[in-house]
């Protein structure tokens, strides 16, 4: 086990308390959730297209900045999975915008996105990843790495 | 949709108080969940309600719960059906599970109870020396044996309605014995005789069930744990002729044996039996005798209440002599069988439809 940093451990502490403090004049955490869910639904699922990616960038933009103040009803310590909650809201957050930015991002159709606007796989120029990397609090980092093929060279899928 | 009343039991151990009842009104189609019902009052009203949960399809066993009295998985409780049970006809009580101590609200110490038990009947294969160099062959039936057993997935909801845990907390109980028989009956394992051993000679073991089908009733996956420990007894007293030192084996002997010289239970002969076997010179012994005078309080009892008369305990029931007959056919039927007959009720159905079809229609006819 590495050793844990005591600033490190006061910090997350911070955290957890400033979460379960917070005045009731916010959403409640599980409103978000529940309309973050329902936006990826609809329009970051298999078929995507760059409107509607554009329409649930801006929602989780704006809920990002809601879950800010989101409050929660446990205040104890207790098998607190109210404030258990709020915490993984933020990473849910974290992790669907990289999904969005990265479906703008990718203009064509490979695997489980299906770009209706760009219907057609493109490996001239989307054979590759996209990384995207938190940067602080701001918007993700977009950057590129060279895909290795190994044993399957790839094909088009036809079925 | 529809409107459903839930009555949960809360409970928060910082506060010092006791446990309350709390009333939610929500609204779901009839189809959906008792957990769905939970959590729509926990993200809507109160996230300070506590209920473990994950898969919400009944297949990772965390949101074991009581729902009108009775325990089982919150997620495999539909509303309408819930509502059905309710006993005032409209209200949905939901409370933790019995026999384990309640952490928050709905959520019970598992780890204090259901997981020790589960700890004590080594949970795991022990195998014969040496190893085989290549994998085991597993009989395809001796398979199907255990197949009920393996089916359990850990919710406790038979932990929670045991009765005979209720009386005897060290009671190894339902969901660790029905554990305890995967083992017992894989081919595989080296210690079927010490395990058998060790669940007959423990007083908190095997013959501390008293077959009230509870853990039957509350099982949502069909392993019917009281089956399972009725399968460790047969092979401890059969197939090992264990006599165990709590005297469940010959209590056991001693019911069956009355039954078929009686036809009915001579409850008067019972206790007597048990200690002293099938013969009046066993009544003699020493220590027969001992756990008679012990057995002094419960004849008492059962005196008072009218369970057994002077009467009674001179002469058995009356039975007619072609009813005694037909029950002692029974018994003939069942020992001069050449194998005990397993039944596995979780999937003998389909076991059947696997025959091939002229051994199926053989055993119809037979």
């Amino acid at each position: 086990m590495p050793e844990v940093d005591d600033a490190k451990l006061h910090e997350d502490e911070q955290r957890l308390k400033e979460i379960i403090e917070r005045p009731k004049t916010g959403r409640r955490v599980s409103e978000i959730k529940d309309e973050l869910g329902t936006t990826m639904n609809q329009y970051v699922a298999v078929y995507r297209e760059e409107e509607g990616l554009q329409k649930a960038h801006e929602v989780v933009r704006r809920l990002k900045e809601e879950a800010k103040t989101a409050y929660v009803d446990d205040q104890g310590t207790v098998f607190n999975q109210d404030v258990l909650g709020a915490v993984e809201l933020g990473y849910m957050l974290d992790c669907s915008e990289a999904i969005v930015v990265a479906a703008i991002e990718r203009k064509e159709s490979r695997g489980a996105q299906f770009r209706v606007d760009y219907p057609d796989r493109n490996d001239e120029e989307w054979q590759k990843h996209i990384d995207i990397s938190r940067n602080g609090d701001d918007v993700p980092h977009v950057s590129y790495s060279p895909v290795t093929i190994t044993q399957w060279e790839p094909e088009e899928r036809k079925y | 949709m529809a409107e459903f009343k839930l009555k949960l039991r809360r409970y928060n151990p910082e506060t010092g108080e006791a446990p309350y009842w709390q009333e939610h009104t929500v609204e779901l189609e009839p189809h959906r969940s008792v957990l769905e019902a939970i959590l729509q009052a926990k993200n809507n009203e109160d996230g300070s309600i506590g209920v473990r949960c994950s898969c919400k399809a009944a297949i990772c066993g965390s949101c074991g719960v009581r729902v009108n009295g009775k325990p089982g998985l919150a997620c495999h409780t539909h509303l309408d059906a819930a509502l059905a049970s309710a006993k005032d006809g409209e209200t949905i009580v939901v409370e933790p599970m019995g026999n384990m101590p309640v952490i928050k609200d709905l959520i019970v110490d598992m780890d204090a109870v259901h997981w020790k038990k589960i700890q004590r009947v080594t949970p795991w294969l022990v195998n014969r020396e040496p190893v085989p160099e290549r994998e085991y062959i597993v009989p395809r039936e001796s398979m199907v044996d255990v197949t009920q057993s393996m089916a359990c997935i850990q919710c406790g909801a038979c932990v929670s309605d045991c009765l005979s845990m209720e009386v005897d907390p060290l009671f190894i109980g339902p969901a660790a014995l029905a554990k305890s028989y995967r083992f017992v009956g894989d081919p595989r394992d080296d210690m079927q005789q010490v395990r058998l051993k060790d669940l007959s000679e423990d007083p908190h073991g095997i013959y501390d069930c008293t077959h009230c089908f509870k853990c039957i009733e509350a099982c949502p996956k069909g392993v019917a744990p009281m089956s399972q420990i009725m399968r460790l007894r047969r092979i401890a007293g059969n197939d090992h002729h264990i006599v165990d030192r709590n005297n469940g084996d010959r209590h056991e002997r001693a019911f069956v044996s009355l039954i078929r010289d009686h036809g009915l239970l001579w409850e008067a002969e019972l206790l007597p039996r048990s200690y002293g076997g099938d013969s009046w010179f066993g009544k003699f012994h020493p220590h027969a005798g001992k756990e008679l005078l012990s057995s002094l309080p419960a004849i008492t009892k059962a005196l008072l209440r009218g369970k057994v008369t002077p009467m009674g305990a001179l002469k058995p029931h009356d039975i007619p002599a072609k009813d005694l007959e037909q029950v002692q056919r029974i018994y003939k039927t069942v020992e001069e069988r050449e194998e005990r007959v397993e039944f596995n009720l979780y999937i003998s159905g389909k076991d059947e439809d696997l025959l091939p079809s002229s051994t199926a229609t053989e055993e119809a006819s037979a």
